[in-house]
């Protein structure tokens, strides 16, 4: 692989640096004072604790145990696949959190969902610490 | 058309190899065009969000200003002081980061810095109404000060981020992709002249062959 290649290929793999090592459950979140996660590159990501009492408030009353495993943040992940900044959600229990968020008519719960880019920016203004975007190759 | 890159060999290895790098910069392209469409509205929407702050601050500081203006117009200006110099001043902030696509944006959060009027401290009967006004509105400006104050390095460094990254997708936008693949096309056409030349040179040799066997026979 040639310097340019690499660069590239350096770059690409550092456009996810972001994430979180390792996502934590709502429920540990809520017992600290200062709600954090510890990114890839080493960075610590603080999530506000009315974020997290919005999505306890959105799923505590249906999910019940459920929502004790579910991990934040709530990854919004840029698939080129989709077409031009159409996102993906993946999980039946964060589709119904973003469901509620965008007012959207639950008809059935739903695994995965697709999202545009006015939706993707409510989402973020409603939980803009409990989101992180994810940014994947297409599959193609 | 866009220049090739040099020193290049024309062979197939190398058309190969940058058919691998064209894939892996179409790729590269992609992402980063897709970070640069996601900074671009989180940018705009902490632009959005420093305008709102910044007319709230203002509106309470001045609201602040022209109440402890008439405070001291009543009461006079040595009194005012002195009434300020009884409260207390402390305001305990606690500064956090947040990764947003990889810029760090500060995250304030404050305890209550409103107060009831027994809490700041200073007596009832030598004081103005107005002086309770301008307090009462001067700790509201506080709490956007502190608003404005976080969303405006946020806008900051999320503008040099989408510079950086509008920098790197025009770089592979209208360089690295084109170079590549004009020395794609060029190595193609060298191939394809190559083998023209391959063909000709074989036929002057089949002709030459044919010449000479005309020649033993006759």
């Amino acid at each position: 692989m040639d310097s340019d290649s690499r660069v590239l290929a350096r770059m690409m793999r550092s456009l996810n640096d972001h994430l979180p090592e390792e996502r934590r459950t709502l429920k540990e979140l809520l017992g600290e004072d200062k709600p954090r996660v510890v990114c890839r590159d080493g960075s610590s990501h603080r999530i506000r604790k009315e974020e997290l009492e919005t999505i306890e408030r959105i799923i505590g009353r249906r999910w019940g145990e459920e929502a004790e495993r579910l991990r934040l943040p709530l990854l919004i992940e840029m698939v080129p696949d989709y077409g031009r900044s159409a996102a993906r959600i993946r999980g039946r229990i964060y589709c119904e959190i973003v469901q509620t968020i965008l007012h959207e008519e639950k008809k059935k719960a739903i695994d995965e969902m697709i999202i545009f880019r006015p939706d993707v920016r409510r989402l973020r203004r409603a939980l803009p610490s409990a989101t992180q975007y994810v940014f994947m190759t297409s599959t193609s | 058309m866009a220049d090739i890159i040099e020193g290049i060999s024309p062979t197939r290895m190398e058309l190969l190899k940058l058919g691998r790098r064209i894939v892996l910069a179409e790729k590269g392209y992609k992402l980063l065009k897709e970070k640069r469409d996601a900074l671009v509205s989180e940018f705009l929407d902490v632009v959005q969000r420093v305008q709102d702050s910044r007319a709230r601050a203002n509106e309470k500081l001045a609201m602040a200003f022209k109440d402890l203006l008439t405070a001291q117009a009543v009461m006079g200006s040595d009194a005012v002081w002195q009434v300020s110099q009884v409260t207390g001043q402390d305001i305990r902030i606690d500064i956090d980061t947040m990764n947003i696509m990889g810029v760090k944006v500060p995250m304030i959060t404050h305890q209550d810095v409103k107060r009831s009027m027994i809490d700041r401290g200073y007596g009832f009967a030598d004081t103005s109404a107005m002086v309770d006004d301008a307090a009462r509105n001067f700790e509201e400006a506080i709490e956007d000060v502190i608003k404005l104050a976080e969303v405006q390095q946020s806008v900051e460094n999320l503008a040099n981020e989408v510079i950086k990254t509008k920098r790197r997708v025009n770089a592979l936008e209208y360089i690295v992709i084109p170079r590549l693949t004009a020395t794609a096309i060029h190595i193609r056409m060298r191939l394809a002249e190559m083998e023209r030349e391959n063909f000709t040179r074989l036929k002057k040799i089949k002709a030459a062959i044919e010449a000479g066997k005309k020649a033993e026979t006759a």
